[in-house]
C-alpha cells in the first residue's frame, strides 16, 4: 500500500512545532533572558503593576501555544490512524521545523514589524535583532520544507514500519517502499 | 526530653495553620494591592485589541497548517 497523504502529517506537525517554537520564545526570551514580554513595548516593564501586566499577558501566549500544541497531537493522533498517510519521520522532522520557521516569521512581522507591541531585544540595534529573528523563522522554514519534500520518497503507512509483509515480527528492509 | 528547641518547633507547627488562614490572604499576591491593579488594567477597554494582537499569529498559523493538510490527499 502506498500512503500519499503527506498532509496530514505535515499540517500536525506544523501544529506541534508552532505550538513548541512559541513555547521556546517564552521561557526563553520572556522569562530566563527576559528581554521582552508580550506587550513591553507599550508598556514597558518598569514598575510591578507593569510587570504583572505584562506577566498576564504573558500567561495568555502561552494558553495560545499551549492550544496549538494540543491541537497538533490531536491531529498527529488522527493521522496516524489513517492507512493514506505516510509515517515518515523525515516528513514530521520537517514540518516541525517548518511550523517553528513560520511561528518566528509570522510573528516576527506581525507582533515585531507591523504592531510593534514587543522587539526581541529592545534598545539599541533592536531592527538588527528583529531582523536575525525573521532570518532565523526564514533558514528553518526552507530547511522543514526541504525536509518534507525529501520526505515525499517515504509511502509506508502507520503501523507497517518495522514489520512483515504478513504483518508480523521485523522488516529490516528499507522504509522508502519504492 | 522535651527541651526549648522542641517547644519552638511545636509553637511553629501550630502557627503555621493560622499563619496561612489568617494572614496570607491579605498580603499574598493574588489579593494584594499590586495584582489588583495589575489585573484591573488588563480588563480596560484595549483587552479586546490586546487579544487580537496576541491571538493574531496564531489564527494565521492555524490556517496555514489548514492548508497544508491537503498535500498529497488523492480527490
Amino acid at each position: 500500500v502506498r500512503a500519499t497523504h503527506q498532509g496530514a502529517l505535515v499540517s500536525a506537525g506544523v501544529l506541534l512545532g508552532c505550538g513548541l517554537g512559541g513555547f521556546f520564545d517564552g521561557i526563553l526570551l520572556h522569562q530566563i533572558l527576559q528581554w521582552h514580554n508580550m506587550l513591553s513595548s507599550l508598556r514597558p516593564p518598569l514598575d510591578l503593576v507593569d510587570m504583572k501586566f505584562n506577566m498576564l499577558w504573558d500567561g495568555l501566549f502561552h494558553a495560545f501555544t499551549w492550544l496549538m500544541v494540543c491541537l497538533g497531537l490531536w491531529r498527529l493522533w488522527v493521522a496516524g490512524e489513517r492507512a493514506d498517510v505516510p509515517w515518515s519521520a523525515r516528513t514530521f522532522t520537517g514540518a516541525l521545523l517548518l511550523g517553528w520557521g513560520l511561528f518566528n516569521l509570522v510573528e516576527g512581522i506581525i507582533d515585531h514589524q507591523l504592531l510593534g507591541i514587543h522587539h526581541v531585544h529592545p534598545g539599541q540595534g533592536e531592527l538588527l535583532w528583529d531582523l536575525g529573528f525573521l532570518g532565523l523563522g526564514a533558514l528553518q522554514s526552507v530547511t522543514g520544507g526541504l525536509l518534507i519534500r525529501s520526505g515525499r520518497a517515504d509511502v509506508v503507512p502507520p503501523g507497517s514500519i518495522g514489520r512483515a509483509p504478513d504483518g508480523r515480527g521485523s522488516l529490516a528492509a528499507g522504509r522508502s517502499g519504492r | 526530653v522535651r527541651g526549648p528547641a522542641h517547644a519552638r518547633l511545636s509553637a511553629a507547627a501550630a502557627g503555621l495553620p493560622l499563619s496561612l488562614v489568617g494572614v496570607a490572604p491579605a498580603l499574598a499576591c493574588p489579593r494584594c494591592a499590586t495584582g489588583q491593579e495589575a489585573r484591573r488594567q488588563v480588563w480596560r477597554d484595549d483587552f479586546g485589541d490586546h487579544l487580537a494582537m496576541t491571538v493574531l499569529p496564531f489564527l494565521i498559523l492555524g490556517a496555514m497548517s489548514w492548508r497544508l493538510h491537503s498535500i498529497g490527499r488523492k480527490p
